[in-house]
C-alpha cells in the first residue's frame, strides 16, 4: 500500500512538473507495475500509449484490468517513436538493465526516460549509513555478541525460516541471538519463542539489507530472505531444479543444515471459548465447517470463480457449513453465503482442527496449517512438463508439496488444468474435493 | 573496517570501473575476483555459450590472475573477446563498488561470495551440486549444462596445465 502511494506521488511530480507534457507515455516493467502506473497516469488524465516489454510473446494487445493496451518489443520502436515518446520504467529487478537499453534506442535519462522508485547511488549510500546507524544501535542494546538474524518475506516464508531457527542457533552455538523483522514475522515470533524478536519497519529492512551487500564480512548479520529481488549478486537458481524441494531452499540453502535435521512445527493454541463463540455468531458448526481458502500471491494461475461456488454449494448440499479464509484488505470474499472467518495466524492450526476441514490453494498458509489435524485438500497447479520458473518461484506439488516438504503426511494434494475451460471440468473438481474433504 | 573505509574503497572502484567502459566499451564485463580456479576454469569454458546466449559480439574478461588473461585465447577463439588485468586491491574496489550499487546489467561477476555471500555454495555437495552446475544456473543463468568441448594445453608452463587440463 506504501509503496503503490509513494509511486503515484512520484508520477504525480512528473507530471506537476510537466515532464510528461506533449509526449507518447511508454511504459516498461512487469503487468502488475504497468497497471500501477497506469491508475495513477489516469488520476490525473494521462494513459500509457504502448507497454513495451522484451518478450515476444506479449507484443500486440495486453489487457491491463479493465483496458488494453499495445504492446511493443522495444527494437520495433520506429525513429519517430523515439522522438515522439517518453518512457516510464518500474521494475525492482530489471531497472538498471532496461534503463541501459533505452538510453542505447536513445532515451535520456531526466528528460525522456525516468525510473520509478530508482535506487541511485546517492540513495543507497543513504540507506547504508542508515544501516550501519541501526547495527551499532542494536548491537549497543543487546551487547557486542549479539548476533543479528532478520526474517522477511511472506507469512510461509516466516514460518519455514522459524522451523529451522532453534536448530541452527544451537548448532552455531549462538549465545546472544536477536530476531528483527516484520510484520508477518511478529505474527510467528511467539509461537516460536524467536529470542529478543523486535519488529523494525519495510525502511529498515532495506537498510540493513543494503548493509549486508556492502560490508557482510564484518557483520554478525544473517538474511534470511536471501532470494529478496534487492540481491542483485547470482541469486540462487539452482534451488529449483528437478531434484529439489522447496524444505531444501530452508534447511539447506539457508540454514546450511544436515540432511537429517527435522523440520520444528511449534505448538499452537488458542482460545476455545472465543473460537466458539465466533463459530456460533458466524452460524459454523464444530466439525462441520469447511473452510475455504481461494488466493494464493505465489500462484498465478486460479481455478475460476465457478468452481469454488460449486464447491460451496456441495458442501452445503451435503449438510456442511462453509467459512471463508481471506484478507480482507485486499482480497474478496465472492461466496454466495460463506462468511469471512478471521483467526490470528498463531490460532489458525486450533481454528481448523474446530472447524473440520480445509480447502485451499497452495499458499504460505498452507505450510503454517500443515501440522492441523483435520482434512485438507491443498490445490496446485498442474506443471507443464520439464518447464521451470527459476528466477521467481515453483507452485507445482513436486517442489512444494507439503508431503514432499516433509510438513504433514495426511493431505490430499490435488493439481488442476488451469487451461481446463469447460465448466464441466471444474464441477467434477469441485464434486471430487466436497468428497474428499469431507471423508 | 570503518564505513567511510568501505566507501573510499568503492569511489576508487567507480574510477577504475569507468576507466575499464571507457577504454573498452564491450557489451559484456566478465569480473573474477576469485581465487579459485574451479569457477574461474568453467567460466572460461561455457564463456563462448555465454556470449551467444547474451546475443553480445564483444565482451572482456577482468581478472587479478595473470594466468587467467594468458589462457583465454584457449578457451575461445573470439578475437572480440579481450581480457584485462586488474591488481587485487583495485579488483576490491572494483567488488565494493558493485556492492554498493548495480552500475551496469553488462557485468556478471564469477562469484557466489563475493562482494557477498549468496549462500549458493551452502547447496554444494547436496542433490549432486557442484562449482560447475552453480556456475552454470546461478551465475551464466543458463537452464542446463550446455555442451562445450574442453581444451587442451599442449605448453610446458605447469600452473596452465593444471588449470586447462581436467
Amino acid at each position: 500500500m506504501e509503496e503503490k502511494d509513494s509511486l503515484t506521488d512520484e508520477i504525480f511530480e512528473l507530471i506537476h512538473e510537466k515532464k510528461l507534457d506533449g509526449k507518447k507515455i511508454y511504459a516498461m516493467g512487469g503487468i502488475p507495475n504497468i497497471i500501477i502506473i497506469q491508475k495513477s497516469l489516469y488520476k490525473k488524465g494521462l494513459s500509457i500509449h504502448t507497454i513495451l516489454d522484451n518478450n515476444p510473446k506479449i507484443e500486440g494487445t495486453v489487457s491491463l484490468e479493465t483496458t488494453q493496451c499495445r504492446a511493443l518489443i522495444p527494437i520495433h520502436l520506429t525513429k519517430e517513436d523515439i522522438e515522439t515518446g517518453l518512457v516510464i520504467i518500474y521494475s525492482v529487478r530489471f531497472w538498471c538493465e532496461m534503463k541501459e537499453q533505452m538510453e542505447e534506442l536513445g532515451f535520456t535519462m531526466g528528460k525522456t526516460l525516468f525510473v520509478l522508485k530508482m535506487l541511485t547511488l546517492e540513495k543507497k549510500k543513504t540507506y547504508i549509513k542508515t544501516g550501519n546507524e541501526l547495527y551499532k544501535k542494536y548491537k549497543k542494546r543487546y551487547g557486542k555478541d549479539a548476533y543479528f538474524f532478520l526474517f522477511l518475506g511472506p507469512i510461509g516464508d516466516n514460518y519455514l525460516f522459524g522451523g529451522f531457527y532453534k536448530e541452527y542457533v544451537r548448532r552455531k552455538k549462538i549465545n546472544n541471538p536477536v530476531c528483527l523483522g516484520t510484520k508477518n514475522t511478529e505474527k510467528i515470533a511467539d509461537l516460536y519463542d524467536l529470542d529478543n524478536f523486535l519488529m523494525i519497519t519495510e525502511q529498515e529492512v532495506l537498510a540493513l539489507e543494503f548493509l549486508y551487500m556492502f560490508k557482510c564480512e564484518h557483520l554478525s548479520l544473517k538474511i534470511l530472505q536471501i532470494w529478496d529481488f534487492q540481491f542483485h549478486l547470482n541469486r540462487d537458481r539452482i534451488r529449483f531444479d528437478e531434484s529439489f524441494t522447496f524444505m531444501d531452499t530452508y534447511r539447506t540453502y539457508i540454514y546450511h543444515l544436515d540432511h537429517n535435521v527435522e523440520f520444528e512445527h511449534p505448538v499452537f493454541t488458542y482460545n476455545e471459548e472465543k473460537c466458539a463463540e465466533i463459530f456460533d455468531g458466524n452460524h459454523l458448526q464444530r466439525g462441520k465447517t469447511i473452510v475455504l481458502a481461494p488466493y494464493a500471491y505465489s500462484i498465478k494461475q486460479r481455478p475460476p470463480q465457478l468452481f469454488w461456488l460449486e464447491l460451496e454449494r456441495i458442501l452445503y448440499r451435503k449438510g456442511y457449513k462453509v467459512a471463508v479464509n481471506i484478507n480482507p484488505l485486499n482480497e474478496m470474499n465472492f461466496f454466495k453465503h460463506a462468511p469471512t472467518l478471521l483467526f490470528p495466524i498463531a490460532e489458525s492450526v486450533k481454528y481448523l482442527e474446530f472447524a473440520g476441514g480445509f480447502v485451499g490453494m497452495r499458499s504460505g498458509f498452507c505450510d503454517v496449517i500443515s501440522s492441523a489435524l483435520c482434512n485438507k485438500v491443498i490445490l496446485y497447479p498442474k506443471r507443464i512438463a520439464g518447464h521451470i520458473d527459476y528466477e521467481n518461484h515453483r507452485p507445482d506439488v513436486d517442489f512444494g508439496g507439503l508431503k514432499n516438504m516433509g510438513l504433514c503426511s495426511t493431505a490430499c494434494e490435488l493439481e488442476f488444468d488451469n487451461t481446463a475451460t469447460s465448466d464441466n471440468y471444474w464441477c467434477q473438481m469441485a464434486m471430487y474435493i466436497a468428497e474428499s474433504v469431507t471423508r | 573496517m570503518v564505513l567511510w573505509m568501505h566507501f573510499l574503497k568503492a569511489q576508487i572502484g567507480e574510477k577504475v570501473w569507468d576507466k575499464i567502459r571507457k577504454q573498452n566499451g564491450a557489451e559484456l564485463y566478465i569480473i573474477m575476483p576469485e581465487k579459485d580456479d574451479e569457477y574461474n576454469y568453467y567460466a572460461l569454458l561455457y564463456l563462448d555459450k555465454y556470449i551467444s546466449r547474451k546475443e553480445a559480439e564483444t565482451a572482456t574478461i577482468i581478472c587479478s590472475d595473470h594466468m587467467i588473461k594468458r589462457v583465454v585465447s584457449v578457451f575461445t577463439k573470439n578475437s572480440r573477446v579481450h581480457s584485462i588485468y586488474l591488481s587485487r586491491f583495485k579488483m576490491e574496489c572494483l567488488i565494493k563498488y558493485y556492492a554498493l550499487y548495480e552500475f551496469s546489467s553488462k557485468v556478471t561477476i564469477i562469484s557466489l561470495k563475493k562482494p557477498y555471500d549468496t549462500y549458493g555454495e551452502n547447496l554444494l555437495g547436496f542433490k549432486g551440486v557442484t562449482k560447475e552446475t552453480l556456475l552454470c544456473f546461478d551465475i551464466y543463468r543458463f537452464y542446463e549444462i550446455p555442451n562445450a568441448k574442453k581444451p587442451y594445453y599442449k605448453g610446458n608452463n605447469q600452473r596452465i596445465r593444471d588449470f586447462v587440463n581436467r
